[in-house]
């Protein structure tokens, strides 16, 4: 029987709850850091939690079930965020099991920041570096289509501008 | 009993209770004060280094009770996060924040 398969069952509800804490604080890093500024209790606090409901459904095994007091979510959330926090500092991986990502981790990398040259280290599960990847490669398609587009208009104006008896207005594109 | 926020997968039902729990839990700043002392006095991050669940758990915080930090309720994961939350202002502030130099 391995270590995890040998822990009581209030043992292992609590491993999933913080792994619960560190997956969603991974999906939504900003709310999870404005989550720990509001006080515990409070209508902002509460009103932080709502707004980071989308981001729970994803991080929950399929069949569990959470019963979460306020404040089991808020010190699932505060350990979350800082293994998190942690990592991303010594740039490792954090181990989250309980997640649907069948990765069970978050990975951690370092990625340019447009505007610096300071890269900033980012971490996600496996699932929404997938998505980010796909929502990359489908930006980079949509620019290069611009591109192509630009270019052919760009063509045609300065055909259009040479062409005639040199009475046309030079090409001037946007 | 809980106050419930339930989660499942097959179907998300989720509510904050805006009311009391009926259990009561403790006192916002009686937590708060037990995560500063634990951070302050003991660094606070072997707490963190413990499994949930576990006898060596139990036994950092009950060290923490045998000298200056009383714990103010008995449920460890509650426990676990105030040491979190301030050990999270305390060197991060937000995620992908520099440590702290101190």
């Amino acid at each position: 029987m391995n270590e995890l398969a040998a822990l009581g069952t209030d043992a292992k509800r609590r491993i999933d709850y913080v792994a619960f804490g560190t997956c969603v604080a991974a999906s939504d890093p900003d709310n999870a850091s404005a989550l720990l500024k509001t006080a515990a209790g409070s209508a902002e606090e509460r009103q932080v939690m709502v707004t980071m409901v989308p981001k729970y459904a994803a991080c929950v095994s399929e069949g569990d079930t959470f019963n979460l007091s306020r404040a089991d979510l808020r010190s699932a959330l505060a350990e979350g965020a800082y293994r998190l926090a942690l990592s991303q500092s010594l740039n490792q991986e954090v181990i989250v099991t309980g997640t649907r990502d069948p990765s069970k981790s978050v990975q951690c990398k370092q990625i340019e920041s447009p505007g610096t040259h300071l890269r900033k280290s980012v971490c996600m599960t496996e699932a929404n570096w997938a998505a980010r990847e796909r929502e990359n490669e489908f930006q980079a398609k949509e620019d290069q289509r611009h591109f192509r587009e630009y270019q052919e208009r760009l063509q045609t104006c300065i055909t259009y501008s040479l062409g005639g008896d040199g009475s046309r207005p030079p090409c001037r594109m946007n | 009993m809980k106050s419930p926020v339930l989660l499942a997968t097959a179907a998300l039902a989720m509510s904050l209770p805006t009311g009391a729990p009926s259990a009561t839990p403790p006192a916002p700043t009686a937590l708060q004060a037990f995560g500063v002392c634990a951070t302050k006095n003991y660094e606070g991050a072997e707490l963190l280094a413990t499994q949930p669940g576990s006898p060596e758990e139990a036994e950092v915080i009950a060290e923490y009770g045998s000298r200056s930090c009383s714990p103010p309720t008995s449920e460890a994961g509650i426990l676990r996060g105030a040491v979190a939350e301030q050990l999270f202002k305390t060197d991060f502030g937000t995620i992908g924040g520099r440590p702290s130099a101190t």
